[in-house]
């Protein structure tokens, strides 16, 4: 397989991981990690989503710390 | 600021602004494809498409500079606040201009085919070893990913999460970006060129970037090199009453590299920390607006007395303790917690505002 054609396999697993993540962490996620998100609406949740595809390995992190941390 | 999230904080100069930007952008790419079709290059034949996709990377190309030289000029003169203090929404703009453009010439040079057009366009060659043949698009598509990087976690949510150093960090890729793009255009639409117009404005565009960066940079060293020694003194003097006007701020260096704002207001003059809460903007360089210091940057807003920003928000400064001997304006250099309320000091023969 060509070099550019594995990259770009990586890269679609990388956002569908992503995708899917993001969906997690727009319901629970982001209240989770920060109270203020609590109370912000859906609308305003759904705008984290992209960022959320793009860095989950890092906010999975936070995630799971911030639950270890919650009494 | 941190009390809940709204999706965009509005306030009339960031609708004049999006307007203002918004009008700009579809004059310029109106313009750029009614021209190409009055006026067709002679022997060759340019598509609606293409034109399309060239105006639009013209104006991500545009875009791009005004964002990276707004940052530098707003050190250098207080006229580029203003642009300042929308360049997210800015950043954003220009993200979908870009992605915009990516996706016509996706569809152009790769979606006719029965492979996948980003799999055609970025691998269905490589020439790496020659400028000409060189796969230009990589480039780009490896800028366009740290753009929407950026873009996606421009709300402030992000800023909170990830922690100012890791944003700023992840921010800063904008020159890595901005590097990947010069080269994109450099290595693709610059080798089909004939005129050398458009390679000099790229060159001109690279030259003023640097040079807006140089020139914020030696006015920064200049100001250190003025810093005030603080060292073992418990008050400094670090200003006349008459320099500092009514309801503005100003910088004040000592050499301990920190940065304390002097405001006057209301009869009175307060030292906060002159770094912003939110994202280290220069609370010096602010206004007092609504009985609060207000950062040029973002407008994020802190009460003189304690560095608090006004309920619901969250935000606070670090305070200095302050008096006035004579005319001269004495700061204590030791910073107290942030949120800690200092009695201003009271210049005299002043009134009081009601």
């Amino acid at each position: 397989m060509h070099t550019m054609e594995t990259v770009l396999l990586a890269f679609a697993v990388y956002a569908t991981i992503g995708l899917m993540f993001a969906i997690a962490f727009v319901i629970r996620g982001a209240a989770h990690i920060d109270a203020a998100a609590q109370s912000a609406p859906l609308r305003v949740r759904l705008a984290f989503a992209p960022g959320a595809l793009a860095l989950w390995p890092v906010l999975g992190i936070k995630w799971a710390r911030a639950g270890k941390a919650a009494p | 600021m941190t009390a809940t999230y709204k999706l965009v904080q509005w306030n009339r100069h960031k609708r004049v602004y999006d307007v203002a930007l918004t009008l700009a952008c579809t004059g310029y790419l109106a313009t750029f494809v009614a021209v190409g079709l009055a006026m067709p290059e002679p022997g060759r034949t340019v598509g609606t498409e293409v034109l399309a996709m060239r105006a639009l990377g013209t104006l991500a190309i545009v875009l791009l500079h005004l964002i990276l030289i707004i940052g530098p000029a707003a050190r250098l003169t207080t006229l580029a606040a203003p642009l300042l203090y929308n360049r997210r929404h800015l950043g954003v703009t220009f993200f979908l201009v870009a992605l915009l453009h990516a996706i016509i010439a996706l569809g152009f040079y790769g979606g006719f085919g029965v492979r996948n057009p980003i799999s055609s366009v970025l691998a269905g060659y490589a020439s790496y070893g020659s400028a000409s043949g060189f796969p230009f698009e990589v480039l780009g598509f490896a800028a366009l990913l740290i753009f929407f990087v950026m873009a996606a976690t421009s709300h402030d949510f992000w800023l909170a999460i990830l922690g100012a150093r890791f944003w700023k960090t992840l921010h800063m890729l904008v020159y890595v970006a901005y590097a990947l793009v010069i080269a994109h255009v450099a290595l693709g639409p610059l080798q089909s060129e004939p005129s050398p117009v458009h390679g000099v404005l790229l060159i001109l565009g690279v030259v003023t970037i640097g040079t807006f960066h140089i020139a914020a940079g030696i006015k920064e060293l200049r100001t250190d090199s003025s810093a005030i020694d603080a060292d073992d003194q418990q008050w400094i003097d670090v200003a006349d009453v008459g320099d500092l006007d009514d309801n503005t701020a100003s910088v004040v260096c000592l050499r301990s590299e920190e940065r304390i704002a002097l405001v006057r207001h209301d009869g009175s003059i307060s030292a906060v920390s002159n770094v912003c809460a939110h994202q280290g903007g220069p609370l010096g360089e602010g206004r007092v607006i609504d009985g609060c210091l207000t950062c040029p940057w973002h407008g994020y807003q802190y009460r003189p007395a304690d560095g608090q920003s006004p309920p619901p928000y969250t935000e606070r400064l670090a305070t200095y303790a302050v008096r006035i001997e004579g005319t001269r304006v004495m700061v204590n250099p030791k910073p107290n917690a942030p949120g800690t309320r200092v009695e201003p000091a009271r210049i005299a023969g002043s009134k009081e505002s009601s």
